[in-house]
């Protein structure tokens, strides 16, 4: 048993020259970037872009690899149980950090690696055109004098969106109550139900409404940011409204890794990524789907899925979801 | 609209652009044969290949590969009763027998005359209604959806061969399985034993699984039989007789499938499933169907080829994405910069156009590819059953696992190919489990989000015309297969009475 071990120490004494040779000429074979959507989405269509230009920068292919099954469970099984040797890696997204704490509950923040952070994409609130809500004062008045009235369409009890509403609810002094919250299969079916009249409003993102906006359909009346966004330059933030919603509270994008990841590979990847989110191509795709660059390295993008994972847990307790 | 025809046009004058149609044809010929591989996937596939592309070249190229797979699902649900494509599960249930009776030829020439007569069409009632089908896709809520749903499942009576009561079974059965997932309004997961099943159960697998794999099985205990001789139609103006007795059936098949083509969430497998409902109801043979009846795999086919053009109505005119295809084609022109929505036909006329231009050229040499395949594809059934089923059984589970690169699929598609197999044992056919599966969810969730909006009052189902009339139609069309059960006994009981009678005089 000893002559096991020492051959063990003397073999892994041997080979660590070689492992941090590896490292450092990293990556010398494709890397398969794992997601958790189907082909055709945003989130694979972002992560295809992303992967051309750290081809560019790598020398490597990065492959895209669709793994949709199960809402995020068949990737995050296969992510953990790959090598945390930087040769896979996969998408995240706030869905995750929900995931993480309701259907996906054997996976936690600390079960894997979070390597960078892409984008984020800042929630807003929309309602038809015709409706008489012409601000978010009106909406508060609406949802206080006549509780029940505002149906607000979005995502599933407990996601990003439907977080983001309870936030600036409780920020503008609407009872949790007071609101009939209609989850549908997607932020998108919940714009397509508000343009149809189903739904008095919705929360959902610039890119699914900017269309809509423009046509003159919809009327986004309030959008939870520091500053307002580019490209709907006349929609103030709910700041100017006077609600002081958390604004850090926004749909993210990132990439993560199996848990015990190198320092040095995590670095390389995330400064390859922040590189390639300065390439012309990268910008105006980002400014064509209506992200903000956000950039976060290894150690901030943890402390902020943590941070996000805290909000997570309180708001679910806050508002009894299991 | 003449002067966006004319800017559509001038899109075709390049290379490129027609390169694009021919491969678009050809690629999605091949993406509809093969099994478990579904348009969408093909689809999305090609995207990475559309980058460096115009967004014209790109937007024809996977809108021809659509409409191909759409019509190519239809051949190994003849031949072998392996559903290319989800909607074409519907054309094997007559198609497969008619192969069985040697009339192979004659239901490949029938599935692809009637495909292209549905695109065709459907492509022209896309191009004069766009604009005036937005709002039609947009009276659709939760109420609305619900009552779709229940209207979908009443179909039930017409799907269930000739025992209403096997039907119900399947139905049921089938209806319990989309309890198993993600809850549609708490989030919380429902008889999830494995992970893999949060989002439900994988459709194309369980399809898969009941229609292929359990043919896989039944094939290997007749392995012993003589094949049949196989004919196939020569001539074309032959071949185009024969689509002369189902012009009523063509017309309105083509209209159904159209119609449910825009309502987003509907798809093409709903709508061949009430196509083929419908000419079952209205046939002057509906005792043939189920048995080798062409009016049913015309019906199906000229159904779920007339569904797609519907389905770009929404998309192009909306933004919305009805479909898995529709959103790879959304996601396809975002990456050049193009949204769909309703400023697409100011700002870029040339994609609609092309659009167009595209369905109603790039049919013709499907219908030339398709007869031409038809006559070689008959072929395959010379080849002896147990290199067929080994073939099917590769194909199909290679196809499960490239839909969702995950191991589980496969399994769950063995587990229901077991289970086809065990109920082919009892005669129960798989038709009312795929109707649940695909109905059985959209009806839960849009039932459980109609409540919610509107504080549990029910009468919510009956406040909107569409919702009213879809429950009215639901009840008449469930119960008149009973009516006609009772009618039938009743006339059974007269003449025994007459019987009587006669023998007491």
């Amino acid at each position: 048993m000893n002559r096991l071990i020492k051959h063990a120490i003397t073999a892994s004494l041997l080979l660590s020259p070689l492992a941090a040779a590896a490292q450092a000429d990293y990556p010398t074979r494709p890397v398969s970037y794992i997601l958790h959507v189907s082909p055709g989405g945003a989130t694979d269509i972002m992560a295809r872009r992303l992967s051309i230009e750290l081809e560019k920068s790598l020398k490597q292919p990065f492959v895209v690899e669709n793994v949709p099954g199960g809402r995020g469970a068949a990737q995050f099984a296969k992510l953990n149980s790959a090598d945390p040797n930087g040769y896979t890696i996969a998408a995240v997204t706030s869905t995750h950090i929900g995931a993480m704490n309701q259907t996906l509950k054997s996976y936690n923040v600390d079960s894997f690696d979070w390597i960078a952070r892409l984008a984020t994409e800042p929630y807003l609130v929309v309602v038809p055109a015709s409706s008489p809500i012409k601000s978010m004062k009106d909406l508060v008045e609406q949802a206080n004098s006549k509780p029940g009235s505002l149906v607000m369409a979005g995502f599933v009890r407990g996601s990003g969106g439907h977080f983001a509403w309870e936030i600036m609810a409780k920020a503008a002094g609407v009872p949790s109550a007071n609101v009939r919250w209609v989850p549908y299969d997607s932020v998108g079916d919940a714009v397509t139900a508000t343009l149809g009249g189903h739904s008095g409003a919705a929360i959902a993102y610039v890119d699914l409404v900017r269309t809509h906006v423009e046509s003159g359909a919809l009327r986004v009346i309030g959008i939870m940011t520091d500053e307002r966004v580019p490209q709907l330059p006349d929609v103030p933030t709910l700041k100017e409204q006077g609600i002081n919603a958390d604004t850090s509270w926004q749909q993210m994008r990132g990439i993560i890794g199996p848990k015990g990841m190198p320092d040095d590979i995590k670095a390389k990847i995330a400064s390859a990524v922040e590189e390639a989110l300065k390439t012309p191509e990268m910008v105006a795709y980002y400014k064509e789907s209506s992200l903000l660059s956000a950039f976060q390295g290894p150690a901030d993008f943890t402390a902020q899925a943590k941070k996000e994972d805290g909000t997570t847990k309180a708001l679910m307790k806050d508002l009894g979801i299991k | 609209m003449l002067q966006g025809f004319l800017i559509g046009l001038e899109q075709f004058t390049s290379l490129a652009v027609i390169a694009g149609l021919l491969g678009g044809v050809l690629v999605g010929y091949l993406v509809g044969a093969l099994p478990g591989l579904s348009a969408g996937v093909g689809m999305a596939l090609l995207i990475p290949f559309t980058f460096g592309l115009d967004p014209v070249v790109s937007v024809v190229m996977l809108v021809t590969l659509y409409m191909g797979s759409e019509y190519s699902g239809a051949i190994p649900a003849i031949l072998v009763n392996t559903p290319g494509e989800p909607s074409s599960a519907v054309t094997a249930i007559d198609g497969f027998p008619m192969r069985m009776q040697g009339k192979a030829g004659e239901a490949l020439t029938l599935s692809i005359l009637g495909s292209a007569f549905g695109s065709i069409l459907s492509t022209i009632l896309l191009i004069f209604s766009v604009h005036w089908m937005t709002g039609f896709a947009l009276a659709f809520g939760p109420a609305e959806y619900f009552s779709l749903a229940v209207l979908g499942l009443s179909l039930v009576s017409t799907l269930s061969g000739h025992s209403v009561v096997r039907g119900l079974v399947a139905l049921l059965f089938g209806l319990l399985l989309t309890t198993i997932g993600t809850d549609p309004v708490d989030g919380v997961a429902r008889f999830v034993v494995n992970d893999g099943l949060l989002g439900g159960i994988p459709f194309i697998s369980a399809l898969i699984g009941l229609f292929a794999l359990s043919e896989v099985l039944t094939m290997l205990e007749t392995s012993d039989e003589k094949p049949v001789v196989m004919r196939s139609i020569d001539g074309v103006t032959a071949r185009l007789g024969i689509l002369k007795p189902h012009i009523g059936n063509l017309f309105r098949s083509t209209f159904i499938g159209y119609i449910l083509g825009v309502i987003p969430g509907a798809g093409a497998t709903i709508a061949s499933l009430t196509a083929y409902s419908v000419q079952r109801r209205l046939s002057k043979h509906p005792e043939q169907f189920g048995k080798g009846s062409p009016e049913g795999v015309v019906a199906a086919e000229t159904a779920n080829n007339s569904c797609m053009p519907g389905a770009l109505a929404p998309m192009l005119a909306l933004g919305i994405p009805g479909k898995a295809s529709t959103a790879v084609l959304i996601g396809a022109l975002a990456i050049q910069g193009v949204r769909p929505g309703p400023l697409i036909f100011t700002q870029h006329p040339e994609i609609p156009y092309s659009i167009y231009i595209a369905l109603l050229i790039g049919m013709p040499f499907m219908v030339l590819l398709g007869l031409w395949g038809a006559k070689a594809w008959v072929k395959v059934t010379q080849i002896p059953r147990p290199v067929i089923a080994a073939i099917v059984c590769a194909t199909c589970l290679l196809g499960t696992f490239s839909e969702s690169n995950d191991i589980f699929s496969i399994w769950v598609a063995v587990i229901f190919g077991v289970i086809g197999y065990l109920m082919s044992k009892v005669s129960i056919e798989p038709a009312p489990i795929v109707l649940a599966l695909v109905l059985g969810y959209m009806m839960e969730s849009n039932f459980r989000r109609a409540l919610v909006a509107s504080g549990d009052e029910l009468s919510v189902f009956v406040m909107s015309p569409i919702s009213t009339t879809c429950l009215f139609l639901a009840v008449i069309v469930f119960l008149l297969p009973f009516g006609e059960i009772y009618a039938r006994r009743r006339r059974l009981r007269l003449d025994a009475a007459a019987a009587v009678r006669t023998g007491d005089l």
